[in-house]
């Protein structure tokens, strides 16, 4: 997932405001199990608002979950404040919680693609079956089907269910919005190979690989398909770039980014998020989960390391030699001396 | 063979009778069941009066160490050679840092004549093992006609010899494995074809005791291995003088550390040579092709063996090898964590796999759940190989309240039994209840025909808790035949032989090994199940070495042992 700033960064989000009537009805006819919304925010004070265990949870997190749901305790017929507590339920991998939440922002206001995708991507983070999530994400689809991302997500779904065709079918819909982009791509590549169809899974692979060359997924498969092909050399060869890269999952989903993505309190989760950012070139958000980390559970040699390198590409020269020599004090044998060289020399 | 309590072949199976359905002391009768019994349950838990009264203890004092949630190990062996299956069991021990003697040790269980199980752990050297124990895994190391222990831990592994009569002493200090180190799965396995049994050593991480973790809310729980520098794995040549040299290096097998958990040896590209697989952790998983004079080379990622469907590595725990499709090659099933269905990579022949989970209908029934132990196994005897998975968290659940009671109910999960219908297997709950309805934390499963009745039994290892026992009792629908492969010259089995059963058109391929599952080690002996109406026309065996013996076959037999040079040769 690309890591996303506060706003949304595409049309999407703003496209989803302007959902029409139309949609909000036929989603209503679709059988989703939703009362009409007067019909729901009459419902809404008899519904239990869920409360995972937050007995041992980190105290911000806690505090945050509390507010949240106080904040639905007294709007309870307010899609609002159930969405935004669903979304920190999910951000925080309590994906039961979430998506019972989800359900009820989508009841109190079907016409809101974010509450209805969002239960969908919940739904298939706890494991949900092939026909549930084809509900669920065509339900979200009627309101923005024009949201790559979600076809690519029920695509990426429905391959891991062995429905191949009609997750191929749904990844040709996400690449047709997003041409570009290079995961969708290398899942047009992998369902392509599982299917046997091997010059179509290389045509795609071969894509993903020149539009994100850093990605060892499409590597990794394209090693698999020429091994099928018989052709050796070409597999080692591929194999051996994937082995030099990692896993880069950079799906363009300005909704999920600005709702869950960013949302996660949790030092480890602020750490995973940080390094993304960093990878993507987003140093200032990647510096700011940084120093949440550190404020939250004091310093390692890696946090100080990595704070180092954001501040030094945000120019911020001295706090990153700071953070560098406070990486090197904790281990001397630390990467970040070479950092802090590189900034040495810069000075000279 | 020697052995020290006399022969008592042909045992009876008293013991077994006297289980009775759910019997067991975990036996909920009142919970439901998906679907209703067709017939007897195919699985009965006889470890009430069996003799095997064995608890795994954690250690766990509330820090959640990653050790506690990993164990424990389970054996099947005939340690003193008089022709049944005794039970051997890992147990845990101290949390990292505490001082004194532990309470929990590794036992072994004597299988007596009339089929109940006598704990022999005091006279036969195995006692007195202070490390944190996890695996076990059993071979004949030094060719002198039984099997010998090597024990994998959170601390130190151990090697014991077995003297000759079920009882051993202490030779780690001639393997040289005695290093501290987190390791977890072993296997036998003569990977060179010199005749004497190597050993590869699936290795952790490097466990920083220090270290605290939480989940996704921030909620304590215990680390996940990406926090930790993933160990390499230990491949041990046997001299042949009765000492090991670490050839990990020199192999190969160091260039990839990962957070190896289960191992298996065999020869998935058809070329004679025996290879490893090793399901790994958070980290993808490795198929090492021997290249011959000792050298491997890591092609898991081209040879479609490494990842997921969508190209992510999972959360790799225990591995089986087996003809799951049964079109005579290897295929693998490897178990991992919730959300991660437990994936089967199908043997496209010359060891090239594909991704078969989704079509072996395996996503619905173990996505749930977090998988360890696994067994192929024909229970019913109709031909095919059914699935068994020992099931168990490794994360709290998330709803689950902190609170007084059983903290372990958290990581509670109950077991599968997957019934394969041409290929396609289905959970099936409702035929063998005793295992599938329990709730525990699973961890081991050995596999072997313990009563001697011609099938596969089963023993399971379960964190924090009691070991289970189960009979085989499930309707046949064919006959079952043991065969054991054994090699005069070396005298001993032989490991990594294949072994073919052609009947009724059908050839059934099975390997030599006692490797697999997770921590755990198996009956050596090979298992068949066919029709007993249709004549078998041979039984033949590759030999390690790729020499081919025919052997013929009666009706009648229910356990055979075929010995090499007694055969027809095969060009």
């Amino acid at each position: 997932m690309s890591a996303g700033d506060p706003s949304p960064r595409s049309g999407a989000f703003r496209r989803r405001r302007a959902v029409s009537a139309l949609a909000a009805v036929a989603l209503l006819g679709a059988g989703c199990g939703a009362d009409p919304p007067d019909r729901a925010a009459g419902a809404a004070a008899a519904w239990s608002v869920p409360e995972p265990d937050a007995g041992r949870m980190e105290p911000q997190v806690a505090r945050l979950l509390a507010e949240a749901r106080a904040g639905v305790l007294a709007r309870k017929d307010s899609a609002e404040a159930w969405g935004d507590l669903g979304s920190l339920y999910d951000a925080h991998g309590l994906f039961d919680s979430a998506e019972t939440c989800y359900r009820h922002a989508a009841e109190l206001d079907p016409s809101d693609f974010r509450w209805t995708y969002l239960r969908a991507v919940a739904s298939d983070m706890r494991g949900a079956g092939a026909d549930e999530l084809i509900a669920l994400f065509e339900a979200a689809g009627r309101l923005d089907p024009g949201y790559a991302a979600l076809h690519a997500r029920l695509g990426e779904a429905l391959a891991r269910h062995g429905r191949n065709p009609e997750a191929r079918e749904r990844l040709e819909r996400a690449s047709a919005l997003a041409p570009e982009s290079a995961t969708i791509q290398r899942m047009l590549g992998q369902v392509s190979l599982a299917l046997g169809d091997l010059a179509t899974s290389e045509r795609h692979l071969l894509r993903a690989a020149e539009l994100e060359p850093r990605d060892q997924s499409a590597h990794s498969a394209l090693a698999q398909l020429y091994m099928r092909r018989g052709d050796a050399p070409r597999a080692e060869q591929s194999a051996a770039r994937a082995a030099e890269l990692e896993r880069i999952n950079l799906l363009d989903d300005p909704v999920y980014d600005r709702w869950v993505f960013s949302r996660a309190m949790t030092p480890s989760r602020a750490l995973a998020r940080a390094r993304i950012r960093l990878r993507d070139a987003e140093y200032g958000a990647a510096a700011h989960d940084l120093e949440a980390v550190l404020a939250a559970r004091g310093g390692d040699a890696d946090t100080h390391a990595l704070l180092g390198e954001a501040y030094a590409a945000l120019g911020r020269t001295e706090e990153a030699t700071r953070q560098f020599e406070r990486a090197l004090a904790l281990n001397e044998n630390h990467a970040a001396r070479q950092g802090l060289e590189r900034l040495r020399r810069a000075e000279r | 063979m020697r052995n020290a309590w006399g022969a008592r072949a042909g045992l009876a199976a008293s013991l077994f009778l006297l289980g009775a359905p759910g019997c067991g002391p975990e036996a909920e009768p009142g919970a439901p069941v998906a679907g209703a019994p067709t017939s007897r349950p195919w699985l009965v838990d006889v470890t009430q009066g069996s003799g095997i009264d064995f608890v795994h203890e954690t250690g766990a004092a509330g820090n959640l160490h990653l050790p506690e949630i990993m164990g424990g190990g389970a054996a099947l062996l005939d340690v003193d050679g008089d022709g049944d299956l005794d039970a051997f069991l890992t147990n845990g021990g101290h949390e990292p840092g505490a001082r004194g003697a532990s309470p929990a040790a590794n036992r072994l269980f004597r299988q007596e004549a009339g089929g109940t199980f006598v704990d022999v752990t005091a006279a036969s050297g195995l006692a007195g093992d202070s490390a944190y124990g996890l695996g076990v895994a059993a071979g004949d190391a030094d060719n002198d006609g039984d099997l010998d222990l090597y024990l994998t831990g959170y601390g130190a592994d151990r090697f014991y010899r077995n003297r000759g009569d079920g009882s051993f002493e202490d030779a780690t200090d001639r393997v040289g494995a005695g290093a501290p180190a987190f390791s977890t799965s072993a296997v036998f396995c003569d990977y060179d074809a010199d005749g004497w049994l190597d050993l590869y050593v699936a290795r952790y991480v490097r466990y920083d005791p220090k270290r605290r973790c939480a989940d996704a809310a921030g909620r304590r729980d215990y680390c996940t291995p990406l926090e930790f520098e993933p160990e390499p794995d230990l491949l041990l040549h046997n001299d042949g003088d009765g000492g090991f040299t670490d050839v990990t290096l020199r192999a190969g097998i160091a260039a990839r550390p990962a957070a190896g958990l289960g191992v298996v040896c065999d020869d998935f590209d058809g070329d004679g040579l025996q290879d490893f697989y090793v399901a790994n952790d958070k980290h993808a998983n490795q198929l090492w092709i021997n290249q011959g004079g000792g050298v491997f080379r890591d092609q898991a990622v081209m040879r479609g063996a490494a990842y997921g469907v969508d190209g992510r590595a999972e959360a790799g725990m225990g591995v089986v090898a087996a003809d799951l499709d049964g079109d005579g090659d290897v295929d693998l099933h490897v178990t991992n964590i919730e959300n991660e269905a437990n994936t089967v990579y199908r043997n496209l022949g010359g060891g090239l796999f594909e991704d078969a989970t989704a079509a072996s209908g395996l996503v619905p029934p173990t996505l749930p759940l977090t998988g360890f132990g696994v067994a192929a196994a024909d229970l019913d005897l109709d031909g095919d190989l059914d699935l068994l998975v020992a099931n168990g968290r490794v994360l709290r659940r998330g709803t689950a309240a902190a609170g007084p009671g059983d903290p372990w109910e958290a990581y509670a999960e109950p077991n599968l039994l997957l019934a394969n219908d041409s290929g396609v297997f289905a959970a099936r709950a409702d035929l063998a209840p005793d295992f599938t309805r329990p709730r525990g934390v699973s961890r081991g499963l050995a596999t072997g025909d313990v009563d001697g009745d011609g099938d596969v039994d089963l023993l399971l290892a379960r964190a924090q808790s009691t070991a289970r026992l189960y009979r085989n009792d499930a309707p046949r629908r064919g006959t079952g035949l043991l065969v054991r492969a054994f090699d005069p010259d070396l005298d001993r089995d032989a490991v990594g032989a294949r072994v073919s059963l052609a009947v009724g058109g059908k050839t059934l391929v099975r390997t030599v090994s006692a490797g697999g599952s997770y921590l755990s080690s198996n009956d050596l002996r090979t298992h068949f199940g066919f029709d007993g109406a249709v004549r078998p026309d041979w039984i033949e065996v590759r030999w390690p070495d790729g020499r081919r013996e025919r052997f013929g076959v009666e009706p009648a037999d229910r356990v055979l042992t075929v010995r090499r040079g007694q055969g027809r040769p095969v060009p």
